[in-house]
């Protein structure tokens, strides 16, 4: 075996071009894996290590799960103060969704967060790295990453207020590090308090000499009743959290590095096929000369090992690369401070998988190829003969891409996505299998109107392309695959977007529509005002709700008052609210809600929530002033945010098309290893024509017509499994969106011809420039040597 | 009149002291409308001067014109569109592309060259050499001599002013070495073709009308109206028997 091994390993160094050829699938798919871990467990570390320091210096933190309206927290940090063992103790606020502007009315998008300030120094984990913290009321810490992207410095005035708040304006003091996506603030208790408007269901407290913080913690849980921890047990628990999350994390990149590994697998497995079947020859002689086959056989495989372990080693510096970029690409969803982690376990499940995935997927070649008559070494088989397509495949795959289709169309009003995806795999690997039949078929129907346009030399690039029917199908089908996965993300994400422009033309009946940035529903009562006070906008009407204790009705703003059918009070019938009495003038489709006019609701009750506003300009005003006038009336408000349509439909759609973006960019690696295969397939080709390419050049094609026809074929190949891809995904997203069709509402497919043709013009370019190598290696060869050599 | 012509010929491989010279200052001429053959021993250079002259290899000196086209001065691009159209070719073997039947086999330079064939002339060469019925067929579907004799009638369709032949007998057994021989006699007694011929066979070399003979990658001697006695005197006097 060792002299065989000395073989591989010539031989693996002598194809050296070949071997990285190979390889170059597994850096790919080993570097996103690496890559991927690398950088989760730096974000792991990052994130447990920020949570341990915001409990730095807790001693105890005491929640109350319930909250009462009357145990005040208030009232809970003086219970906790008097409890023995406590040195001191103080409520703390975090409150969401807070609204954040510039002095001048600039609002800062985003998902903000305000947190306090202890007044006691021995209970702060917060500390500013520039300026100070605040220290009286008025003032206010922001996170270095907003300032820096807003450009705002110490001493600048900001407008804070909390969802639904008036706000107030705070003078910036320090800057501290960012707890999440949006902006941090920390302002002083008083403030906070204020702004939060409820007391604190938390208190922090820091432990008297002598006591350990878990005896201190269970003191107080005996002594309030209301759940306590100790410093130790608040960061296990904390760190627990942000492991999940970066498990979660982690989980969800990984989905997507197994299917760029399997697709490696793909084009290893193709690759090994080719180069086998060019070593026919070689093998042959091995035999002849007295080598088992079961030699041969080991031999090929640790031959895959070698070109395994050497694309782990790759794919693993290439990953370390990968994983310092994705910080950069993770910031704009407020990761930030990572620095990727490379960890013993990294190394190994990189090269397992890049040696296993290497070996694995060149099993079944080596098995084929390794069985060889040592008698060819003699004859004079110039031309690979392809293997018929198998009877298997030929009843196997249209029995597949049938069931697959049934089961597609039966999915329609299922609701359930698990049908769909069966479906899918279905049809898909039924197809695979047939591909030796239909992907010719296809490349000969789709090649002919090029062979019109491009000539001899493209007639000539379509008999080449579909010459070994196994091999372009497993060529093409790589790419099949990967487009089919983009291809039923982006449909199924274009089609789900698209009635948010019906949703929101259905909803604004103004030109404009004022809502809070968060997107819950809670505007602050005085927006109402502030818009009647500008004489260029028409009167606004309001949305108000309001929840009636005494009847236990939703009360919603409706533009004549209406009941639901289970209100059980008939059309002219009388509703009483607070000891007022309405007139039901309709029933409305619903459940245990009525509606009213915005003035009736203001007169009954005294605090309703302001969830919208719609406004249009006055008369005769143009849209533009209407808009400036509407911008400075909620200047001082930074939570209310104002929409046209247009603009309404895009923030319905923006989380849609954030998703879409980061799965596509995650996809587009799958396309790119199909595309090595692409170019794999065409190197190999080269290498098995020189002689034919050194005939055609003896004859008179010249250079250029000799590009243009590797250019063809690999065009041809690309075009047929982007289009095949395309169709399928098609298939897919149209039973996926049957699937959820409910109570009449349904998802009409939509198709994005803009993003196809794209992705067709991106396969295409790609495919031009996966031929630009193995071309100027055909056209290098010297013809004379080549029509001489054997 | 004189249709190839070399000139100071030479082809050294390598550089320094491993440099090997090919050929080693060829003169040699060929007249138009006869057939010719260039012969001697394994390693005299007739099969890098064959590639000279027909513009497949580049000589390191000298000069080889065909018609009044000096190959050393023209260009890649140039030398491939002559090759195309005013130059024909057949090998010893991978004569054909296996993806590509006999007719657009033998269209093939037509093809590339994006021009329209001549119909009676195609006809008339298939007629010739006998491929009537055999058009529809690729390669691997035909014997050896049938593929040869495929190339024959490509090297004919663009009418050129030269062919080469390098070796075409070689793989082929004695009838259908015949058959493509007497194919090339006809090319130039009934078409006035001119064919160059490198062979190392005493009877396809007696089938021409002109022999040259290398020696040591030099011109050596030559023979008209050659017979396989004259050729094996010739030849005896080159590589005396030790």
């Amino acid at each position: 075996m060792s002299g065989m091994l000395r073989l591989t390993l010539r031989t693996a160094r002598a194809n050296l071009t070949r071997s990285l050829l190979s390889s170059l699938a597994v850096v790919l798919g080993v570097a996103f894996v690496a890559g991927s871990l690398m950088f989760t467990d730096g974000l792991e570390k990052a994130m447990t290590g920020h949570v341990a320091e915001q409990y730095r210096n807790i001693d105890v933190e005491v929640t109350s799960m319930t909250q009462s309206s009357d145990a005040s927290a208030n009232d809970l940090a003086a219970r906790v103060r008097k409890i023995d063992g406590v040195r001191a103790a103080e409520p703390t606020w975090t409150l969401f969704y807070t609204g954040l502007a510039t002095a001048d009315g600039r609002k800062i998008a985003g998902e903000h967060r305000s947190r306090t300030v202890p007044a006691d120094p021995a209970l702060r984990s917060v500390e500013a790295r520039e300026g100070r913290l605040p220290e009286k009321s008025g003032e206010v810490v922001l996170d270095r990453e907003t300032a820096l992207r807003e450009g705002l410095e110490i001493g600048d005035k900001l407008l804070i207020s909390n969802v639904g708040g008036d706000p107030r304006t705070y003078g910036l003091v320090g800057l501290t590090i960012a707890e999440g996506p949006g902006a941090t603030i920390f302002m002083t208790t008083a403030d906070i308090a204020a702004m939060a408007g409820y007391p604190a269901d938390t208190v922090i407290v820091d432990a008297a000499e002598g006591v350990t913080n878990e005896d201190l913690a269970a003191r107080i849980s005996a002594a309030t009743g209301v759940e306590a921890y100790g410093h130790d047990e608040l960061v296990r628990r904390a760190e627990d959290a942000a492991v999940g999350d970066a498990e979660t994390f982690r989980n969800g990149l990984l989905a997507f590095g197994v299917i760029a590994v399997c697709m490696a697998a793909f084009v290893i497995a193709n690759t090994f096929t080719i180069v086998l079947a060019q070593r026919t020859r070689e093998i042959a002689l091995l035999r002849l000369v007295g080598a088992r086959r079961g030699q041969v056989f080991r031999s090929v495989v640790a031959e895959a090992a070698v070109i395994g372990l050497g694309g782990s080693a790759l794919g693993l510096a290439v990953g370390v690369l990968l994983a310092y970029g994705l910080p950069t690409v993770m910031s704009s969803f407020g990761v930030t401070d990572v620095s990727p982690l490379i960890t013993t376990r990294t190394l190994l499940v990189a090269l397992a998988v890049g040696v296993g995935v290497t070996v694995l997927a060149a099993l079944l070649p080596a098995r084929r190829g390794t069985a060889v008559p040592p008698v060819a070494a003699l004859s004079d088989a110039a031309v690979q003969v392809a293997r018929p397509t198998g009877r298997v495949r030929r009843v196997a795959g249209p029995a597949l891409l049938a069931i697959g289709g049934v089961v597609l169309a039966g999915s329609s009003g299922t609701g359930r996505i698990e049908v769909v995806a069966l479906g899918a795999v279905l049809a898909v690997t039924g197809f695979l299998l047939l591909s030796p039949i239909a992907v010719p078929f296809l490349v000969r129907v789709l090649g002919r109107p090029l062979a019109l346009l491009g000539g001899a030399t493209v007639s000539l690039a379509l008999a080449n392309a579909v010459r070994n029917p196994r091999r372009i199908a497993a060529t093409t089908n790589a790419l099949v695959v990967g487009v089919t996965l983009i291809g039923t993300f982006t449909l199924i994400a274009k089609s789900a977007e698209a009635p948010a422009e019906r949703r929101a033309a259905e909803k604004m009946s103004a030109q404009f529509l004022i809502t809070d940035s968060a997107g819950l529903g809670i505007l602050p009562g005085n927006v109402f005002a502030a818009l009647a006070r500008e004489p260029q906008l028409a009167p606004a009407r309001p949305d108000y709700r309001t929840f009636d204790q005494a009847t236990g009705w939703e009360v919603h703003t409706g533009t004549s008052t209406a009941v639901t059918a289970d209100v059980g009070v008939p059309v002219g019938g009388t509703i009483t609210l607070r000891g007022k009495k309405y007139e039901v003038e309709s029933i409305a489709p619903g459940s245990l809600t009525v509606w009213l006019t915005p003035e009736d609701i203001t007169t009954a009750f005294p605090d309703p929530t302001l969830t919208e506003l719609q406004v249009d300009p006055a008369p005769g005003v143009s849209t533009t002033d209407a808009r400036t006038a509407l911008d400075r009336a909620l200047a001082a408000t930074p939570t209310a945010v104002a929409y046209d349509k247009e603009q309404y439909a895009k923030s319905l759609n923006a989380n849609l098309n954030q998703g879409l973006g980061a799965v596509t960019a995650l996809l587009a690696l799958a396309v790119i290893i199909a595309l090595v295969g692409v170019a794999n397939t065409l190197t190999l080709s080269v290498v098995e024509r020189t002689r034919e390419n050194s005939l055609l050049r003896a004859v008179g094609l010249t250079r250029r017509q000799l590009r243009l026809t590797l250019s063809a074929e690999a065009l041809v190949l690309a075009l047929t499994g982007t289009l095949i891809g395309i169709a399928l995904s098609s298939a897919i997203a149209l039973a996926a969106l049957r699937s959820i069709e409910m109570h009449g509402r349904s998802l009409a497919l939509v198709m994005p011809w803009d993003r196809l043709a794209v992705l067709l013009v991106v396969a295409a370019a790609a495919a031009l420039a996966a031929s630009v190598l193995p071309a100027r290696r055909a056209v290098r060869h010297p013809i004379a040597a080549n029509l001489a050599a054997e | 009149m004189t249709a190839l012509q070399a000139a100071g010929l030479s082809k050294v491989y390598g550089s320094g002291p491993s440099a090997v010279a090919a050929l080693n200052g060829v003169d040699v001429t060929f007249e138009a409308g006869r057939f010719h053959a260039i012969m001697g021993a394994s390693g005299s250079g007739k099969s890098t001067l064959l590639h000279c002259l027909a513009g497949l290899d580049r000589p390191t000196g000298g000069s080889v014109r065909i018609g009044d086209a000096d190959l050393t001065r023209l260009s890649d691009d140039k030398l491939t569109l002559l090759r195309r159209d005013h130059v024909g070719f057949v090998f010893q073997k991978f004569n054909l592309l296996p993806v590509l039947t006999a007719r657009e086999n033998i269209l093939l330079p037509l093809a590339i060259a994006g021009r329209r064939p001549d119909q009676q002339w195609f006809d008339q060469v298939v007629a010739a050499v006998g491929l009537t019925d055999r058009l529809g067929h690729r390669p691997s579907e035909l014997s050896g001599g049938q593929q040869q004799r495929v190339a024959v009638a490509r090297a004919l369709i663009t009418r050129p002013w030269v062919i080469f032949a390098d070796e075409p007998t070689g793989n082929l057994d004695s009838r259908s070495g015949q058959e493509v021989l007497g194919l090339l006699r006809d090319a130039v007694t009934m078409l006035g073709q001119t064919v160059v011929m490198v062979t190392h066979d005493l009877n396809a070399a007696a089938h021409t009308d002109r022999v040259a003979f290398l020696k040591d990658g030099r011109f050596a001697a030559s023979v008209d109206h050659p017979t396989p006695d004259a050729i094996v005197g010739v030849l005896a006097r080159l590589e005396p028997v030790r």
